[in-house]
Parts: structure tokens; sequence; C-alpha cells
């Protein structure tokens, strides 16, 4: 877990949920995963932390690493574990080292942040930040209309963006 | 049914001199024929990259110290990321000067339509053809109305007056149009029609959260805003573990 391991390297005790404990929601169970006093958490290890879950989950590279397109950085995602294979009748290609599911998440976090970012652009008035995004999201709601020709369109190039794929398992 | 058009005049403020200058546009508006795919990659540059990356970490530390009671006291220092930090271009907070306009029933839905549409305002304007020579009005709406208005401006491009071409127009999308328009793309990407599927899709989220009134074919905005900020919220927040 990042967080464990950020708060440790910060000497901080994390007061973790007992074995039978009950943990009705995820707020509770993340609450607990932190210290009670707020000031043995900084906020640039907060920071730190979210710069990490960014390149993993919200971006078209991460995508690329689930894929197993391109090798992944170690200092985001730890040393690779041992690579668990499609079985049998799962589908996917033989020999084919990706991960449908994830390169799926990470697109879908990835499209509803750039959504997310727009409408509180929009709410907070900062029209530079609107346009910030505009140049991103222009290309698919330019061609929402027409789904298959924008997504064929996306793949013959450069992979700036990409389209999620169903998992034939 | 019966169908029918409500426009409305704003005054637009803080305009920059030369900004409606209906020359420039139009040799603009040349070039853009120009315009292919990596003319739009090359705005998506490091410093674009940089800025997104900025926005989606203070993203989740806005939600993070909304939710997380212990992070609470964090909010005031998530805020200032994008009210400082990544700040681009804040609008002054005003009062917008407005007058709405008589309604009609003209059905807007076509070319024809848009066009009696725009003789209507400007004659509730007050309007003479011989005023439109410089003059550059940006006309917001839907895509539809966007869409119209190109193909009028087409149709018409061979007519005499500056009036009759209609090069006086500035087809506009409205940002709530384009936000629903950005929000039917995610439910047409990450809408798996069988939830079981595909583990990760919006569908299985819906099924599982029990939400009600959800049709991605229709995509209500409200309905379908709530279920992408509740789902991508809870996955920010299990991201944090």
């Amino acid at each position: 877990m990042a967080i464990s391991a950020i708060l440790q390297s910060e000497g901080s005790a994390i007061a973790a949920p007992q074995e039978g404990e009950s943990t009705p929601n995820i707020i509770q169970e993340l609450d607990a995963l932190l210290p009670e006093d707020p000031s043995k958490i900084s906020f640039s290890n907060l920071e730190r932390l979210a710069t990490k879950v960014y390149l993993r989950y919200m971006t078209t590279k991460a995508h690329q690493y689930a894929l197993g397109d391109i090798p992944r950085p170690a200092d985001i995602y730890g040393e690779d574990g041992t690579p668990w294979p499609p079985q049998g009748d799962g589908g996917e290609k033989l020999g084919w080292n990706g991960d449908r599911q994830m390169a799926n998440l990470t697109l879908r976090m990835r499209d509803c942040l750039w959504y997310y970012e727009l409408c509180h652009a929009i709410v907070d008035g900062d029209i530079g930040r609107v346009m910030e995004i505009i140049k991103v999201t222009v290309i698919v709601v330019g061609s929402n209309l027409s789904l298959t020709w924008t997504f064929s369109f996306f793949g013959s190039h450069s992979g700036v963006l990409e389209h999620p794929t169903m998992a034939k398992s | 049914m019966r169908t029918g058009t409500a426009a409305t005049v704003l005054v637009m403020e803080d305009v920059p001199k030369g900004a409606m200058d209906l020359p420039k546009l139009i040799s603009r508006l040349h070039l853009r024929s120009r315009l292919c795919f990596e003319d739009l990659e090359k705005e998506i540059n490091n410093e674009h990259q940089d800025h997104i990356q900025g926005i989606g970490v203070a993203t989740l530390l806005s939600i993070w110290t909304k939710y997380i009671p212990r992070l609470n006291s964090f909010s005031p220092n998530a805020r200032r990321l994008f009210t400082v930090t990544h700040k681009k271009h804040l609008l002054r907070l005003r009062k917008a000067q407005y007058y709405p306009l008589k309604t009609s029933d003209i059905d807007e839905s076509s070319p024809s339509g848009a066009q009696d549409v725009l003789s209507n305002i400007t004659s509730q304007l007050g309007l003479k053809e011989d005023d439109f020579d410089d003059l550059l009005i940006p006309i917001a709406g839907d895509q539809l109305t966007v869409n119209n208005l190109r193909k009028l401006k087409t149709y018409t491009s061979t007519d005499r007056s500056t009036y009759s071409r209609y090069t006086w127009t500035l087809p506009w999308i409205q940002l709530w149009h384009m936000k629903w328009a950005a929000l039917r793309s995610i439910f047409q990407a990450h809408w798996f029609v069988e939830p079981g599927r595909g583990l990760c899709g919006l569908h299985t989220d819906c099924s599982t959260l029990g939400r009600k009134h959800i049709n991605p074919a229709k995509c209500d905005f409200y309905s379908h805003t709530e279920l992408v900020y509740d789902t991508f919220e809870a996955l920010c927040l299990g991201a944090f573990r």
C-alpha cells in the first residue's frame, strides 16, 4: 500500500483495522489508515502520493503500460512481479502479458478526470483551465456522433487517445 | 408538439480591441481548412501535460481531503492548487448584463429556420442591413445551431450583401453543450452493454449502486453526471489505498 509506505517513511504509526472488526465503508477504512493527529501528516507527502496515483491510473502512458506495450518504470510501479499470462479460455492471445481490466480502468479514470476538470473549471470561472481541457476533449467531443470513425482515427495515429476494449474473459 | 425559439442578448465584457475584426476572422477561417490532427496534437505539448498532471494531482487531493475526515484540515491547501498554483485565466466576478428577447414560434432545427431566427433577432434589435458591414456577432447555441449556421453561411456565400451572406455570424457552442457532448463520449466509450463482462465499466458500477433512470443512449445530463462523479470519486478514494 503506497500510503502505508509513505507514512511509515515519516515514522508515523498507522492504526490499521483489527482482524474481525467491521469496516462498513471505505471512508472509515481509509481514515483508520491515517494517524489521528493531523500534524503527523504532511501535505507534500500527500502530493507525492497523488502524483504517483495520477501517473499509475490516469494517463495514456499508464494505459500503454497496462497493455504491456512498453516496460513499466520501476519508480512508479515498483519492481515487476511474476507475469500471470491468460489461462486457457481467457480469449487473449497466448503469451500476452497485458492487463485488460487495468487498461480499461486507466482510460476510464483519465476520461472521467478530464470531464470532472471541465465541469469544475467552468464552475470556478477559470476559462484558461477550460481551454486546456478542451485541447484534449475537443477531439473526442468533435467526433462524438461517429464513434467508429473517431477511434479508428485515433488508432491510426500515435495513440494519444485510445478506446477501451471489452475484456474477453 | 409545438416548437419555438427563445433568445437572449448578452453584453460581452473585456473584449480586446480587434478581437471582433471581421476581415481578420475571415482570413483565419480560411486557414481552418488546412487544420489536421498533427496541429491539434502539437497543442498537447509538455507544458500542457504538466498542467494536466498538476490538475490530476489537485483533483485527487481535493477528493481525498473532502471525504477522509483526518485529511479535512488540508482542504484549503488542495483548493489553493486550483486557485493559485494551476490558475490559468480566472474571469472577473461580475453581474452579467443580459436582455431576454421576445419568444417566437420559429422552428430553428433547419438552416432556413436558423435564418428566420436571425432575421427575427435583428429586427427585434432594430438593426438594418447596412449596419452589418463591419459587424461580427457570436451566436451561441448547441451543436445543431452551430451546424445550421455553418450550412446557412455556405448556402448564402454568393449573395450580394454582407448581411445576406451571414458572414457577420460567429457560430459558437455553449460550454454546457460541450460538457454534455463530453459526457456522452464517456458513456459511449465506457458503458459496456453486458455488465458482467466488463468488470470496470460504468454499467457494472451503475448496477452495483442500483442507479435508476440511466440510459446511455439518451444520456440525461444531471443523473449521468452524478453517476460519473460518484464512481470517479470512489475510484480515487480506492486508489488512496
